[in-house]
């Protein structure tokens, strides 16, 4: 359904100027394709900022619709007719309405037996595992489609029908049948190629009887249930919120990526790896005309080689690890061929379009008036920064690999391991899958990066561990199977995870007045300050300078922060603390917190009044998922990258 | 606009290991004990003063409290010592040379009823009698005072007059309690940071020291001031203090321009609502009715009182939430606070403010200390002893918040 920008199908406006985009884009991509880079103006320091992470989680891009509050224009998709004008400064009150509350709060709750939470690989494996051994699953994603980033869709993507008519083989024999499309997907995945594009197991979950697919929903806040065991979930989407209680629950929230500050990473054209394979993949929006992409990890080679295929001259891809010390620490992948065949992929298309692979260097700062126009490249070392080399640029894709999503498992009380080097912790669980709290398993990402594989397998685990705590009888062959191919997974996703270390000395590139907190807009020199001041962990840094206490809760600059302050306070990153462990997951309307059900533009939203009722919510999206377009069950190209160790 | 906030002293406070004996030690590093320190320091030149803390420094309910002060309690005794802390507050910026950024904008308290007209009248007498400024406002005045609050007849919750009292505001809880600990560090007090008790040492029915994570530490005098765990610590010496712990719930938005000029607070609702000073509305819910020490509640609470204020306040409809948190409320059965001696010499009791804690925080610190100072009550504490609940001599202020208690 995306086509490249230019065949804009549909007109808006931005500031008063006319822009067209193609049905399905988000405002964010709509604006990136016409050439927007001044999305707001932020209110301490006067700059202009655009799409940063892409994918809803850091809040920088927020623009209004129609003067309306502000929204993230990552992932809100644009309409025709939309009057978008900058998100700048505090929010005002013009046009708001008064609310008549519609939903009693004690009411009885909706009760599902299963809820996964999260719809890319983890999620889909789980709630096709559980749904296998015949339990009704719930499967909510805060995506438009989903697939999650690995598996992310173009924009308007539809799996296929209930019914199967539209869907693939595997899809349309699932229709009363106790194994079929898992077992497809399992066995494509196992044989590496269904695992390319995820589709088959989106098929598969789109067509099967017992799964509710609901897109567009995230969860803003978990709590323990009204039932001796079992969880209840605030769910939120545009102009509606509502409550599920879950029997059993599968959090397969993913990852986020790891970003570092450095000078000048708040000037628009400076995002994220996934931001820009977002960008790419839901809308096909390039990021940028000359790219350098830039960070560490796995993750890189695959958005830098999509990029080059799209049509972007990428003019380097700079890794932190030096190639000595990754090769070395590497070689076990020698048992992953596999994985070393995909990599080689990579680097042919980079070899093909001349792109130069450095390592041992990082982005040690950016700069330009308005938009990113150059970066600064340096070899890292003991005697500091040498080789300074700067490259010419319009777009910078810098992330240094991922962090584990544990916000819901937080709030729950679920225990978490830390990771020995890095900021962040992850989600601990048994053989099982099985938090520590009951009825709550956790599979993916969020329990350690481990890539599409390991999460695949995981899902399969936790899927098939809830529905046994419901009193069904998962296959036993099936988990058998999931047990040995994660064994085999894990060595490969912990050899990755060992290769691209994070520099402790990075804190080095940043200067005193490198904005640390993007939402805040607090600089490297307060943080220091906070230190000096007597601070002795990341909450009393975060009241002395807000540090985290913007719009995105310190989920972007959180973990940076966390690895810079440590050595500082002279303690490992996970004794510092984090920022942000609230119950909240995600901001939420008043309005709709107070179960008001549609917003003040609610008619301006079709499903707004339906959220109102506990059920409507979920329901009103099943009968939208219904409608299959026959035309969009292809993935382009640019959907098909994957990389074990990637997430 | 919104304010930019000051900058803060270059040094707040040292992180000093404990040392082996003190001849005071405070237990529990919240708004009430550094200010009790401070007072100890300045007032009574009690400098050998270590105030001990398991978590850091104002982490517990001074991180978590919606920031009103006022003084507007019913009782005299309750109306003396919030008034003796609302007129340290005033002072308070100059005495502790720390920028706490205390706004008097006024409280207004609605009324919904005409039970609540009677009531709040009642009130706003008595205040006048113990020389609390205290205003009654009819609907258009309350519009006038706070112009977006909703005064049509047609709500659930129609807003049928309200208390006001113009000295009454906000400040800001962490500065506040960073202008207490630099001031008491100066002044020679040991702040002592992730430091939990687990033993208080008696002999012959004197305090003599206690035992913590840190090793044991001598006490010529041990001031407890652990809001709801100091029934926790009270137990450790065989005493049962009159507490019981609720969740307490409050919610901040996103920076908004300035709206909301005053602080409002509905006892039928369960709301209370201010705009701090950056921008962030800031807004208090109900307990939850349970007892607990999880620092979080549900979230029908939030849910109910959320619908309610909205009535009263439509524009907030759209402004988001971006976090949530619960604190503990420590309520004692006449909701009234405990400060003073215990059976055990040397050993005090300070607990139990339930929602009043941080508007009394300079107040208490000033005659906790010389409680422990004199080991005797100040006037103004002495109505607070823990036998009140045994004499029968309490000070009922139950409904004397927004929050049922």
């Amino acid at each position: 359904m995306p086509e490249p920008s230019g065949t804009g199908a549909l007109t808006f406006r931005f500031e008063g100027r006319e822009l067209t985009a193609t049905p399905g884009a988000s405002i964010g991509a709509a604006l990136w394709a016409a050439g927007v880079r001044h999305f707001r103006t932020t209110r301490t320091l006067g700059r202009p900022r655009a799409l940063y992470c892409g994918i809803g989680q850091c809040f920088d891009c927020l623009v209004r619709v129609g003067g309306g509050p502000p929204v993230r224009a990552c992932v809100t998709p644009v309409r025709d007719g939309d009057d978008v004008s900058r998100g700048d400064t505090a929010s005002d009150w013009s046009g708001s309405a008064c609310l008549a509350p519609r939903r009693d709060p004690d009411q009885s709750p909706d009760v599902r037996d299963l809820v996964v939470v999260g719809a890319g690989p983890a999620g889909l494996s789980a709630a096709l595992a559980a749904a296998e051994a015949g339990v009704a699953v719930t499967l909510l994603d805060a995506g438009a489609t989903p697939g999650g980033q690995i598996w992310r869709q173009p924009a308007g993507f539809e799996a296929g029908s209930a019914a199967g008519s539209a869907a693939g083989p595997a899809a349309s024999s699932a229709v009363g049948s106790t194994a079929d499309p898992a077992a497809s997907s399992v066995a494509g995945l196992a044989g590496g190629k269904a695992g390319g594009k995820g589709v088959g197991a989106l098929r598969a979950v789109a067509a099967h009887p017992r799964i509710e697919v609901v897109t567009g929903a995230t969860v803003v806040m978990a709590m323990p249930g009204t039932a001796a065991q079992g969880v209840r979930l605030l769910v939120e989407r545009p102009g509606a919120a509502w409550t599920v209680e879950a029997r059993t629950l599968v959090l397969a929230t993913g990852a986020a990526e790891l970003s570092l500050p450095f000078p000048g990473w708040d000037l628009p054209g400076v995002l994220t790896p996934g931001g820009a394979q977002a960008l790419l993949k839901a809308h096909g929006v390039l990021a940028g005309s000359r790219i350098l992409v830039a960070g560490t990890g796995p993750f890189l080679w695959p958005v830098a080689a999509g990029l080059c295929r799209a049509g972007a001259r990428v003019v380097a891809v700079v890794d932190a690890a030096t190639p000595h010390g990754a090769g070395r620490r590497l070689a076990g992948l020698a048992a992953h061929p596999a994985l070393l065949g995909q990599a080689a992929g990579y680097l042919r298309t980079l070899a093909a379009a001349r792109v130069p692979v450095l390592g041992g260097r990082a982005v040690v700062a950016a700069r330009g008036r308005d938009r990113v126009e150059s970066v600064t490249v340096a070899r890292l070392g003991d005697r500091g920064q040498r080789d300074r080399r700067e490259y010419p640029v319009d777009a910078v894709c810098a992330g240094w690999g991922f962090i584990p999503s544990v916000e819901l498992a937080r709030s729950l009380g679920c225990a978490e391991d830390r990771h020995p080097t890095r900021p962040g912790s992850a989600v601990a669980v048994d053989g099982d899958q099985a938090t520590s709290v009951p009825g709550v398993y956790a599979a993916g990402e969020t329990t350690g990066i481990g890539g599409a594989t390991v999460s695949w397998w995981e899902g399969a685990i936790a899927g098939a561990s809830a529905a046994r705590a419901l009193g069904a009888v998962p296959d036993a062959g099936r988990i058998r199977l999931a047990r040995r191919r994660l064994r085999y997974a894990r060595h490969a996703a912990r050899t990755l995870d060992r290769g691209f270390p994070l520099d402790p000395g990075w804190p080095g590139w940043l200067a005193p007045d490198t904005v640390i907190c993007r939402c805040e807009e607090v600089t490297w020199r307060r943080i220091v300050d906070a230190v000096d001041e007597g601070s002795t962990d990341l909450r009393s840094i975060k009241g002395l300078t807000r540090c985290g206490m913007g719009w995105c809760q310190g989920r972007v600059c959180g973990p940076a922060t966390q690895s810079a302050v440590a050595p500082r306070l002279g303690l490992p990153p996970g004794a510092v603390g984090d920022l942000a462990t609230r119950p909240l997951a995600a901001p939420i309307p008043i309005g709709l917190l107070a179960g008001a059900g549609g917003g003040p533009d609610g008619d301006a939203n079709p499903d707004a009044d339906a959220g109102s009722e506990a059920d409507a919510g979920p329901e009103a999206d099943a009968a939208s998922g219904a409608d299959a377009d026959p035309d969009s069950d292809v993935a382009p190209d640019a959907g098909a990258e994957v990389v074990a160790g990637g997430g | 606009m919104t304010e930019d906030l000051p900058e803060h002293p270059d040094f707040l406070w040292r992180n000093p290991e404990p040392k082996r004996h003190y001849d005071v030690v405070i237990v529990g590093g919240g708004g009430h004990g550094l200010a009790t320190a401070y007072y100890l320091a300045r007032n009574h030149g009690i400098t050998n003063v270590a105030v001990l803390e398991r978590g850091w420094l104002a982490g517990g309910n001074m991180a978590r409290n919606t920031t009103i002060i006022r003084s507007n309690y019913l009782w005299e005794a309750s109306a003396g010592i919030y008034e003796h802390a609302l007129k340290l507050w005033e002072g308070l910026a100059e005495d502790l040379d720390y920028p706490i950024l205390f706004s008097q904008r006024g409280v207004l308290n609605l009324a919904h009823s005409q039970q609540d007209v009677r009531e709040g009248a009642r009130r706003v007498h008595a205040n006048r009698l113990s020389g609390v400024d205290a205003h009654w406002l009819d609907p258009g005045q309350v519009k006038e005072v706070c112009p977006i609050v909703n005064i049509s007849p047609d709500v659930r919750y129609p807003v049928l007059g309200a208390t006001y009292q113009p000295r009454a505001g906000i400040a800001k809880h962490d500065y506040v309690a960073w202008g207490f600990a630099r001031a008491a560090d100066a002044l020679g007090v040991d702040l002592i940071q992730h430091c939990e008790v687990t033993g208080i040492d008696v002999h012959d029915g004197r305090v003599t020291g206690l035992r913590t994570t840190r090793g044991p530490i001598g006490a010529g005098k041990v001031a407890l001031s652990a809001a709801g765990h100091s029934s926790v610590l009270a137990r450790m010496v065989g005493l049962d203090l009159p507490v019981q712990s609720h969740p307490l719930q409050a919610l901040v938005s996103e920076l908004l321009e300035p709206v909301h000029p005053t602080v409002v607070m509905s006892n039928a609702v369960h709301v209370y609502v201010s705009q701090a000073h950056k921008g962030e509305l800031v807004m208090g819910a109900g307990i939850d009715a349970y007892n607990s020490y999880s620092q979080r509640g549900a979230l029908r609470v939030i849910e109910r009182q959320m619908s309610a204020a909205l009535e009263l306040f439509p524009v907030f409809a759209r402004a988001h939430v971006l976090r949530t948190w619960g604190g503990i409320v420590d309520v004692t059965p006449d909701a009234s606070a405990i400060v003073g001696l215990t059976p055990i010499d040397g050993l005090y009791v300070n607990c139990g403010w339930g929602t009043g804690g941080f508007k009394a925080t300079p107040g208490v610190g000033w005659c906790y200390a010389h409680t422990v100072a004199h080991d005797e009550p100040h006037p103004l504490n002495a109505p607070f002893r823990l036998d009140r609940f045994s004499t029968g001599a309490l000070i009922d202020e139950h409904g004397a918040a927004a929050v049922a208690h």
